[in-house]
């Protein structure tokens, strides 16, 4: 190799690795698969919550979601401590807060929705809401998986709501239609996700970015 | 011609990251960097010794904590190691 190609080569080197630390510190995708069991819980049991009461269905939602982003801070909190992290990065943060928004949004239509039995309505709009938040993560993070499965899922809600709508199918909760809407969430929010979390984690590994514990 | 002390991938990749970053826990710069524990800190310790890093080392409850960062030598050290590189380009 020539000086110049030597030279060439090192120059770079050193562009490839003027890169600000949020874009290889980690994110903790053991925390995806947590908000899937989170997912499938109150795929399964928030109708007949909110139907013992709207109260007693609204705590039970508050708490889940509450031990879900517990149990998200305290795994973040375990990855940066391995890389010496005091404080969260922005991109922990951005992915926190953007759930974090949503989540309350959508803890607060639902309550409304319960309150005229619209549960295969509810089940909807959290697929189409939280996918959204699927999304922005995927466009800002570049993870197109999660792009991907966002634009999937948010087509599939707005059909669903659609064909119930024409059908008259979102209000209750023992309709064949309603358990087909559980199956697609339940695909949508816990299956899936879990798997792109799994891939991502092996892929960072594999290239040595970032870290997953 | 060139600072022999940066004129090395390792070294060039690991000013490159601080110059960007002012300072990094030592986890990071090895697997940035792709390199072992022993591998780092030797390299370390050539910048340190020059003065163009500063290593920090302290300890939170019983867990060791490493952080380095780049002096104002190492960062004009750098700059000027850039400026060569970029002369030896037009040059040739």
């Amino acid at each position: 190799m020539s000086e110049k190609e030597e030279v060439l080569r090192q120059i770079s080197e050193i562009k490839s690795h003027l890169v600000d630390k949020e874009t290889f510190f980690p994110y903790n995708y053991n925390a995806c698969h947590v908000w899937s069991v989170i997912a499938v819980i109150l795929t399964l049991g928030m109708a007949t919550a909110y139907e013992y009461s709207i109260t007693f269905g609204a705590v039970a939602m508050f708490v889940l979601v509450s031990i879900g982003f517990l149990v998200e801070g305290s795994l973040t909190k375990k990855v940066n401590e391995s890389y010496d992290i005091d404080d969260c990065t922005k991109r922990q943060r951005f992915i926190m807060m953007n759930f974090l928004m949503i989540t309350l949004f959508m803890m607060f239509v639902s309550i409304v929705f319960a309150n005229y039995k619209l549960y295969t309505l509810g089940l909807l709009s959290w697929l189409f809401m939280i996918s959204l938040g699927y999304f922005a993560i995927g466009f800002v993070l570049n993870i197109k998986r999660f792009t991907k499965m966002a634009e999937f899922n948010m087509v599939s809600a707005l059909v669903l709501m659609a064909v119930g709508f024409y059908f008259e199918r979102l209000v209750g909760y023992e309709s064949l239609f309603y358990t087909l809407v559980q199956a697609v969430v339940i695909f949508g929010l816990a299956v899936v996700p879990t798997s792109i979390a799994w891939h991502q984690k092996k892929q960072e590994n594999e290239a040595g970015v970032g870290c997953s514990v | 011609m060139f600072d022999p002390l940066l004129h090395q991938p390792v070294r060039s990749k690991l000013l490159s990251l601080l110059i960007t970053n002012d300072e990094l826990p030592f986890k990071a710069l090895k697997e940035s960097l792709s390199v072992t524990d022993g591998n780092l800190s030797s390299h370390l310790s050539k910048l340190e010794k020059e003065e163009y890093v500063l290593i920090e080392k302290t300890f939170e409850g019983k867990r060791p904590k490493t952080v380095v960062y780049i002096t104002p030598k190492g960062k004009e050290a750098f700059s000027k190691y850039i400026e060569a590189l970029k002369k030896f380009i037009e040059e040739n």
